[in-house]
């Protein structure tokens, strides 16, 4: 890990879906999957992003290679702005239009004068709007971005390969899209990435369905490294398989980082499997970044209090351990992305929420060295300075 | 009787595909007392849900049980006729599912569905059906008492409606002589719809699910994944069963969720006190929830102990191998997971000897001649493994014993 690299860089990153009237084509609801995130990876280390299901970990894996476009924020690779969004001004726009309505409403319809005088404000307003919205597109189509760097590694090994496809066809369409070798080299390729993930070379010629969860996982991992990424990001790439095989896909992972000076953004939901193979993680829940720490420090003293529930709720394999942890077992469930409260996003099940926690957002801070909270009463609950 | 609920005797389950037979419980047998919670733990095709389905009677064609004995409460479940099953399930076997998304149907209310089982089975206490008799009598004596007026009477006009009411009480004596011969006979009849719904709310407000009343005439895409789950808790206590199977039920769900899930069975073992059977592939669950632990292996016991034999003194190789598989709470220097290499084995063809040899690194050529027995480690540990016989070789970590325990 080279922690003068920052290799990748996530600010203020967004990613919302519009569910829009059927008709009238307005916005009506939004589902913040993503809501404002920022973080960072160092070079070579592995970023672990946990949180329970519906919290946008995967959603923001996916805006980050672009497999979603970004709503707002940018995101930056090695130092240089790959991508910037813009559509979130749409919905400033409409927020900006309802304002103006709602304003001419307590207006009476006689006083013609001051109506138009508050068109003409809000129309510069929505214009200037409109122009950033546009120099923000442009931008980020002029942005230059090499595909290659940030590669995925998927969820379920069973559905993420073509099942028409061989092996090698599989492994080798991203080398051939993109032109980087030709005619036997492409074959060379293709064991030789074949033979890095445990394989075999006459494996190349088969189809998915002949392998097992395990070996399938394996290849879409040589897929990933075919386009020599300095970036991959792991969305759980180990939840569908069993314990036994899990052990040896993460094995795997952490020699080919070695091996390859590779960066990982991993995803997961198990949490001991993250705390192993992670240097630092980030806890998310609906759509915010709640803690984001170095995985020792997370794991011995998480300070906000959703770590601390979601810790606790771990069962250890060992059963003297598990008797004399004490369990914080949160009430209720996870609310909806879906036109959420203002606040914290964690007051519903939080028990030391007070009124402000409903009422403001809380900014994601330092609060120790590279240990970063988003609570407003972080240093009250575990007594710090 | 002994004090087993259920013994499981050398159960056999195949499913015979096209492609051959495939063996997914291969000769298990296990005794499991009252009161307990057992953990099966294996991977995927371990047949840890094939045997627990076998148990049920639930096994689908080409499915079937080919040999071996399912003595619950003293009876072998596997001689049952269909029909004589189906009184034991729900009613004294109860099942919770993996996926509580799927389990429930979709085109029927909560209420519905959890009435469905409660209509079917439950009959109503002795005490209450007592108490009807007695409410009975006195309706009778009422009416005996207004036939008597109504004959003392003179008056034609009350003698009106005398033929009915005489008819109406041969009915009502009719059906009290029925009850008190069925109470003698210990039957009692079935729930009404009152009933099964009330009861219906008691148990969803025992699992924890808010406003029942209510939310019970909801459907289940009502419901988020940990509260269904919840209401397929209830669903499988409506009848207070002996033995509640949950296979994998907490695998589908979030870890805050499975947390409130798992504290959920720990409460209702303890006040309604039924034995389950909790089937995962989660080390982590096992050593949180239960007593008892066998660790299964294409389609075989490898192990079986106390929760503290299975993970302070392991004896198996498998076992051991899970536990180096998962990461153990270290702070500080990385330790490296020790993985088992290579994967499970075909059911359609699986090794002839130990199924766990071609992946063991101790496996010896007796290991893939011949599959292990089970032999007595300790009063309450056995192991399938045949290092631990006395013609072995001496291993590190592993004990040897001589006797081969037959249980």
């Amino acid at each position: 890990m080279d922690k003068n690299h920052i290799l990748l860089e996530v600010k203020n990153l967004k990613k919302h879906f519009y569910i829009k009237h059927t008709i009238l084509g307005k916005i009506t609801k939004t589902l913040k999957a993503v809501d404002d995130i920022s973080f960072f990876i160092y070079k070579g280390e592995t970023f672990g992003l946990v949180g329970e299901s519906g919290c946008g970990k995967t959603t923001c894996g996916r805006t980050i290679i672009g497999l979603y476009e970004n709503t707002g924020g940018e995101v930056y690779f090695d130092n240089k702005l790959i991508s910037v969004g813009y559509e979130e001004f749409k919905l400033i726009i409409q927020d900006v239009k309802d304002e103006l309505k709602l304003k001419l409403k307590d207006i009476p319809k006689e006083d013609t004068a001051k109506t138009k005088s508050l068109k003409d404000d809000y129309k510069g307003k929505i214009r200037e709007l409109k122009l950033q919205r546009k120099s923000t597109k442009r931008l980020n189509k002029s942005l230059e971005r090499n595909p290659r760097d940030i590669q995925m590694i998927f969820q379920d090994p069973f559905t993420s390969l073509n099942p028409r496809m061989t092996v090698s066809e599989i492994i080798s369409e991203g080398i051939k899209t993109h032109k980087l070798l030709s005619g036997e080299a492409i074959e060379e390729r293709v064991f030789y990435l074949l033979e890095t993930v445990g394989l075999k070379r006459e494996h190349a010629s088969r189809y998915p369905h002949e392998f097992s969860g395990g070996q399938r996982q394996r290849i879409g991992i040589a897929r990933a490294l075919a386009m020599d990424p300095k970036l991959i990001i792991c969305d759980e790439p180990i939840s569908a398989l069993d314990v036994s095989i899990q052990a040896q896909v993460v094995n795997m992972l952490e020699d080919l980082q070695e091996q390859f000076d590779l960066t990982y953004l991993f995803i997961a939901h198990d949490l001991s499997m993250v705390k192993h193979i992670s240097d630092r993680i980030g806890v998310m829940y609906l759509g915010k970044m709640m803690e984001v720490a170095s995985s020792d420090d997370l794991y011995q003293n998480p300070l906000h209090p959703y770590t601390q529930s979601l810790l606790s709720s771990i069962p250890l394999p060992d059963p003297e351990a598990n008797k004399q942890s004490k369990r914080i077992i949160l009430k209720g469930e996870v609310t909806s992305p879906i036109n959420p409260k203002p606040g914290c996003r964690f007051a519903g099940r939080c028990k030391y929420a007070q009124e402000k926690c409903s009422q403001v957002d809380p900014v994601i801070e330092e609060i120790k060295p590279l240990h970063f909270v988003a609570c407003h009463f972080v240093r009250e609950i575990n007594d710090l300075k | 009787m002994s004090n087993n609920i259920l013994e499981v005797k050398n159960l056999k389950t195949s499913f015979f595909t096209h492609l051959g037979e495939v063996q997914a419980v291969r000769g298990i047998s296990y005794e499991l007392k009252k009161g307990g919670i057992l953990g099966i733990v294996g991977e995927s095709g371990s047949g840890k849900s094939v045997s627990s389905l076998s148990i049920m009677r639930l096994v689908d064609d080409p499915g079937r049980i080919v040999e071996g004995e399912i003595i619950f409460d003293g009876v072998d479940l596997v001689k049952l006729s269909e029909k004589e099953i189906q009184d034991y399930r729900g009613k004294e076997l109860a099942m919770i599912f993996q996926d509580p998304m799927t389990s429930l149907n979709p085109v029927f209310t909560i209420k519905n569905q959890m009435m469905e089982v409660i209509l079917r089975h439950m009959h109503i206490t002795k005490e209450k059906a007592l108490e009807e008799v007695n409410s009975l009598d006195e309706t009778i004596k009422e009416y005996e008492k207004t036939l008597k007026d109504k004959e003392k009477s003179i008056d034609k006009k009350n003698n009106k409606g005398k033929a009915s009411l005489e008819a109406k009480l041969t009915k009502i004596i009719k059906k009290r002589d029925k009850v008190l011969k069925d109470i003698e006979n210990g039957i009692t009849r079935k729930y009404n719809k009152a009933e099964a719904l009330e009861r219906a709310i008691h148990y969803l407000k025992i699992v924890g699910i808010p406003e029942p009343e209510t939310r019970i005439n909801e459907y289940p895409h009502q419901f988020s994944g940990g509260m269904r789950q919840r209401a397929l808790v209830a669903m499988a206590l409506a009848c207070e069963p002996k033995l509640i199977i949950a296979d994998e039920p907490t695998t589908a769900l979030d870890v805050t969720i499975q947390a409130q899930i798992l504290d959920l069975l720990k409460k209702v073992k303890k006040e309604l006190d039924t034995t389950i059977i909790f089937i995962t592939h989660d080390l982590g669950v096992i050593a949180e929830l239960c007593q008892e632990v066998i660790v299964m292996y294409g389609g075989m016991i490898m192990e079986k102990g106390t929760v503290d034999d299975i993970f302070y003194s392991p004896q198996h190789p498998y076992t051991k191998g899970l536990h180096q598989s998962v990461p153990k709470d270290v702070v500080g220097q990385k330790k490296r997971l020790v993985p088992i290499t290579g994967s499970p084995p075909d059911l359609l063809n699986p090794p002839k000897g130990c199924p766990f040899s071609p992946r063991c690194k101790y496996a010896m050529q007796i290991c893939i001649e011949e599959p292990a027995p089970l032999f007595k480690i300790s009063d309450t540990q056995v192991s399938s493994c045949w290092l631990q016989h006395e013609y072995s070789p001496d291993v590190e970590g592993f004990k040897k014993t001589g006797g081969v325990n037959n249980g």
